[in-house]
């Protein structure tokens, strides 16, 4: 299995241009960053791709220890810019492909040339001195709220949402099925997720790094934006008009000024 | 509490809500304010939906539930818990629209919530019921690894003239516990023995059947009787385990001195022997019925091979080389030229070879063992 099937890699633009990775969050699928990475296939070899799991990426690829920690999902980042020989590559993850993009940042210092991080967290969890917005149990309650909505995961249904690539439009008529998985590797990832602190990694990331903040994320609120934003080296902090935690989706228009405009800064 | 509703709101099954693009309730009707137990004032133009939900379901909402909407437009059936003012809960279904502008802009989203106490309970049952078996199948499955752990170990001859390696694929479906068998084992001082088979049907009888067989074999082997008459012993042995009726094996005997391979078949697939000049040969003499079905007149036949220092011989169960489109002999030739390609490599690599090559349909849901034994190349080759 190639990475270019494992993750359902997608690549337009000029194959010589520099690279631009976005990675979705916890939820959906590479659909997230659909209003978004257009508007840099221009000037950028732009790379949109499934976590193995989810979308229409390899289901048999997941590998429970492997994929038990960002640092799995960094790798397959990782092998994704080396297999596609991308250079200059801006990163760009949200929600937690953020910290997925930190971890691949600290494991190997020289694969991005400045990241951007759409509503991140490095801790979802609160602790001592530290404000993440959810306790142990209101994560646990996650999990059962995931119980509830998988119930319609039947073996039927299951082929179809992996993902044939003879037939895409398969999945297409599938309602939810933009954001829909193996309940397993669902529930693994809402704990990889939600479980991680990768507070520690933050001051390690030497590349630029915008952080971008919406107006009312029940996810990533205000402080904790602003502390990923204080521990970084090298940070920009924008605030967007956007409210909620998928800017991508929401406000595709005001995301793409901001990235548009922190990359324009870099020179 | 709200204002009362005109009509018991208890009674009514659905409420309706209108949110603004960035998910503020914009209108709420009276039932799922006596739902939440909140007032129009508190949450108008104020709270966002997602504050009515529970902490896992507020998450939820933003990582599936909004996203959808704008991929999709629209969202239907997610479950949801709504959280009330007195701290308990009630499970709703709800629905979601997003409406446009003519210029294409997000302008309103419409909500139903259906309440699912009911159907989620439902739900419950059938998730525990989901776990439970998913509890069993893991029970079943490591079940089923002890038994072929403990019966298919790596043997261990005293002797370096004659190296035996074993390989056991198990069936496409690993629940299946399968009934071949792969056993090799000293009879005496100058003679090993080797056995493989395959017992009828799949399970936890067809293993345990398994089992009895493949150590009845071994038992009968170590009085020196033979090949054959150990298979004429097993026929009357599987009387007593009619799971093991119509078993196919065969067993040999190599004696370590004279380098002969003494082999009786019992319905099973012929041993291939690959020789050290890189030619093959299918030994079809030794040949009679399954297990339990002797030959109605005569004993059971036996055949003998001569040895030579490096040659190979190869045993191996019918899921080797079994394809529905193929004739059995066009399967042997198949596996016959298999061992011979893989002559040249280590005996550890030329099993691995031959199990990870299994020449048949992937969808062919058997179980394959092989068994590959090797007597020592002459020194200096």
């Amino acid at each position: 299995m190639d990475v270019w099937e494992r993750n359902q890699v997608t690549a337009r633009g000029p194959e010589a241009a520099p690279g631009m990775v976005f990675a979705h969050g916890f939820g959906c699928d590479q659909n997230m960053w659909r209003h978004v990475a257009p508007a840099f296939e221009d000037r950028y070899r732009v790379v949109t791709y499934d976590h193995i799991g989810f979308g229409r990426s390899d289901l048999a690829s997941f590998d429970p220890v492997r994929h038990g920690s960002l640092q799995g999902y960094a790798d397959d980042l990782l092998e994704i810019v080396e297999t596609l020989g991308l250079h200059d590559t801006v990163f760009v993850g949200h929600s937690v492909a953020a910290m997925i993009g930190v971890r691949a940042a600290v494991t190997d210092p020289g694969a991005f040339a400045a990241l951007v991080m759409v509503c991140p967290s490095p801790r979802y969890i609160d602790a001592p001195g530290y404000s993440g917005g959810f306790s142990e149990e209101e994560i646990e309650g996650l999990l059962d709220q995931l119980d509830a909505n998988y119930l319609g995961w039947s073996a039927a249904m299951a082929p179809v949402i992996m993902g044939n690539a003879e037939r895409p439009e398969l999945g297409e008529e599938l309602t939810n099925s933009f954001c829909r998985t193996d309940p397993r590797i669902a529930e693994s990832f809402a704990r990889v997720t939600f479980l991680s602190d990768s507070r520690a990694d933050l001051p390690k990331v030497e590349a630029p790094t915008l952080v971008l903040q919406t107006t009312n994320d029940a996810i990533a609120p205000d402080v904790v934006g602003r502390f990923v934003a204080d521990q970084l080296p090298h940070s920009t902090f924008t605030h967007l008009d956007a409210s909620g935690h998928c800017p991508n989706l929401s406000a595709p228009a005001e995301t793409s000024a901001a990235i548009e405009a922190f990359l324009a800064s870099l020179g | 509490m709200g204002e009362p509703a005109s009509e018991p709101p208890s009674t009514s099954r659905w409420a309706q809500l209108v949110l603004a693009p960035d998910g503020t309730i914009t209108a709420i009707d009276d039932v799922a304010l006596a739902w939440t137990g909140r007032t129009a004032d508190d949450l108008v133009g104020v709270a966002p939906f997602s504050s009515l939900l529970t902490a896992g379901g507020r998450i939820y909402h933003e990582t599936h539930f909004a996203p959808l909407l704008h991929l999709q437009g629209s969202v239907h059936e997610v479950a949801f818990d709504l959280r009330r003012s007195d701290g308990s809960t009630i499970a709703v279904l709800a629905h979601a629209v997003l409406h446009r502008d003519d210029a294409g802009e997000a302008d309103r989203i419409e909500v139903s919530l259906l309440d699912a106490t009911i159907r989620r309970s439902y739900e419950r049952e059938l998730l525990r019921a989901r776990r439970d078996a998913e509890l069993a199948e893991r029970q079943v499955r490591s079940i089923a690894e002890a038994l072929q752990r403990s019966l298919l170990q790596r043997p261990d001859l005293p002797t370096d003239l004659v190296s035996v390696e074993t390989r056991y694929r198990p069936a496409v479906d690993e629940l299946e516990v399968g009934g071949d068998w792969h056993d090799a084992f000293p009879v005496d001082a100058a003679t090993i023995g080797i056995s493989v088979g395959d017992v009828v049907g799949k399970g936890i009888d067809a293993a345990c059947a398994m089992g009895q067989v493949r150590s009845a074999l071994r038992a009968l082997a170590r009085t020196g009787c033979g090949p054959a008459s150990v298979l004429a012993e097993l026929d009357r042995f599987v009387k007593t385990v009619p799971d093991a009726y119509a078993s196919t094996a065969i067993y040999a005997e190599v004696g370590l001195g004279s380098l002969q391979l003494s082999y009786a078949a019992a319905g099973h697939p012929p041993p291939i022997v690959a020789r050290a000049d890189g030619s093959t040969e299918l030994v079809w003499g030794g040949r009679s019925t399954p297990i339990g079905a002797p030959p109605p007149r005569g004993a059971r036949a036996e055949g003998t091979v001569a040895l030579q220092r490096g040659d190979r011989v190869l045993l191996y169960t019918d899921g080797l080389c079994e394809r529905q489109d193929r004739l059995p002999d066009d399967g042997f030739a198949l596996v016959a030229e298999r061992l011979a390609a893989t002559r040249t490599l280590p005996l550890a690599e030329a099993a691995d070879e031959l199990i990870g090559a299994r020449l048949t349909y992937d969808a062919l849901p058997d179980d394959t063992c092989l068994l590959l034994l090797e007597v020592r190349p002459p020194d200096g080759a």
